[in-house]
């Protein structure tokens, strides 16, 4: 079965998610709508979710290692301790996104939104209330 | 009197001097606008040290101190911020690197306190299910 092409939808994902499965690895999933939806502790190495609704979702822990979120919704997602080594997420909105403790190193970030998203630096958290600006 | 004028003034070359002589202390210093551009300053302690406008950018801060420090306006950028201590420090205006992208802080930075860290990292610590 080529993973690489496959394409499922947001109730398969889930249904999938319900039974167990924790591996989305390599898949196709851009634009699809996952608002709120409760995908903790999954992988997600290398998947397309360009463009997907992840408004709210509990992505704690998951692994977006090399993934595609450029333009993906992901105001107010959970993303504490979420590994997000060399994702793309240019133009993705990380609105009070939760990023406590989550890998951001080599993150394409260009155009993304973080106002008020929560970060840690060193041991304490902080959240940055208004702008973030990117340096001229 | 303001406590900033009782703070010790020292510019970087001091620092670095006494770094290199193994002194770490350095304390409620005032460091305000002091270049430490690359500079290896691992295991210092600035905690309550002025670092107003300071510029560490490029600096390895590994296990270095800055808690209750005034990084306002203090020039973070590419350095790695997560084997710092930085409790009670002030960011306003700072710049900092995230991903692969510098970000100037602008407005104020409110810090979490302790309670949702501690829900947070009871729910974290639960076993990865996964295998």
């Amino acid at each position: 079965m080529d993973k690489k092409t496959k394409k499922l939808t947001a109730k398969e994902l889930l249904s999938r998610y319900r039974k167990g499965e924790r591996d989305f690895s390599h898949l196709n999933l851009s634009g699809l709508n996952l608002k709120n939806a409760s995908l903790g502790f999954a992988y997600f190495t290398g998947s397309n979710l360009a463009n997907a609704n992840l408004e709210g979702a509990d992505l704690e822990l998951s692994n977006f290692i090399g993934a595609d979120l450029s333009g993906a919704n992901l105001k107010e997602a959970d993303l504490t301790q979420a590994d997000l080594i060399g994702a793309e997420l240019k133009d993705a909105d990380l609105r009070k996104a939760d990023l406590r403790g989550a890998k951001l190193e080599y993150a394409g970030l260009f155009k993304a939104k973080l106002d008020d998203a929560i970060i840690r630096l060193g041991n304490s958290d902080f959240v940055i209330k208004g702008k973030w600006n990117r340096r001229k | 009197m303001t406590k900033q004028t009782k703070k010790k003034r020292l510019i970087a070359e001091d620092v670095l001097h006494l770094y290199a002589q193994g002194e770490r202390d350095f304390r409620n210093t005032n460091l305000d606008g002091t270049y430490f551009v690359g500079a290896d300053l691992r295991g210092a302690d600035f905690s309550y040290a002025s670092l107003r406008g300071a510029d560490l950018s490029n600096a390895n801060l590994t296990n270095t101190d800055f808690t209750g420090a005034d990084l306002t306006g203090a020039n973070l950028s590419n350095t790695n911020l997560t084997y710092i201590s930085i409790y009670g420090a002030d960011l306003s205006d700072a710049i900092i690197t995230i991903g692969n992208m510098d970000v100037i802080i602008k407005g104020s930075v409110e810090q979490i306190e302790g309670e949702r860290n501690g829900q947070k990292n009871k729910k974290a610590n639960r076993k990865r299910t996964f295998e």
